[in-house]
């Protein structure tokens, strides 16, 4: 699987989501939700090397407990966190189906940690194919 | 016992990531310390802390009742003015520390 080709948050939002009900990771309510959430409560974020979206919502939507990950194939305009109109050209999104925030901490951390690190970013953007970005991240969440 | 407030949108990613790296930014600076977390809707109305850290910015649509100094967490994320952020924290932190040993709080 490619990269990913879309032309807005929503769609970006609405692939990755429902790909996730379909591996039964998620709930059908989950798609909504997720695009719900994102519209009051963007994740976009200004790292150091590109924007890159974290969204998630409710822990009710989730089945077992998943991150999703895409490159985007061309930046994508999301908003950024905090609400306040400005925008974020996002080319990863990594989204969290969180099932027990207190549990899944470590986790979270270390995605925090990735998000920080622009070499771990330069090598998740300049992976060849899904194999080696699996790879980088395994090595990252240690998992 | 400085009591920390961290706010975010959904109270699950951004609160328990920033949350544990401010606690690690004040045990560091050995300053004692509670946190407690919010939905950043929450804030305006919170009376019971000394300061509040919220992921990402906020319009002047939050302010907060008890003006609370609030100051945004969103360094922690993305990387980008993390050390000034961390800064900042420590030397607020003792600030509030101070003004309430001299019972100016």
């Amino acid at each position: 699987m490619g990269p990913l080709n879309v032309a807005t948050d929503v769609e970006a939002l609405s692939v990755l989501a429902r790909r996730m009900v379909e591996l039964g990771y998620v709930k059908s309510t989950y798609p909504e939700a997720v695009i719900a959430r994102e519209r009051v409560f963007p994740t976009g974020l200004p790292t150091k090397e590109f924007g890159v979206a974290v969204p998630h919502c409710d822990v009710v939507h989730v089945e077992i407990p998943t991150i999703a990950l895409a490159k985007l194939a061309r930046p994508v305009e999301f908003g950024l966190m905090g609400d306040d109109g400005t925008k974020v050209l996002v080319q990863l999104v990594i989204m969290l189906a969180i099932k027990d925030p207190e549990t899944q901490i470590d986790v979270l951390k270390r995605i925090a940690l990735m998000i920080r690190d622009p070499d771990m970013l330069k090598r998740i953007s300049s992976a060849a194919d899904s194999e080696e970005v699996i790879r980088v991240l395994r090595e990252m969440l240690d998992c | 016992m400085l009591r920390l407030v961290v706010a975010c949108g959904g109270g699950i990613f951004t609160t328990s990531v920033v949350s544990e790296q401010v606690s690690e930014i004040l045990k560091k600076a050995r300053i004692q310390h509670v946190i407690n977390p919010a939905k950043i809707t929450e804030i305006a109305n919170i009376t019971d802390a000394d300061l509040i850290v919220v992921t990402g910015k906020f319009g002047t649509a939050t302010r907060n009742v008890a003006n609370i100094p609030i100051i945004s967490g969103l360094a922690l994320l993305t990387g980008v003015g993390s050390e000034e952020f961390a800064e900042e924290l420590v030397s607020r932190a003792r600030a509030i520390e101070e003004a309430k040993k001299s019972g100016n709080a």
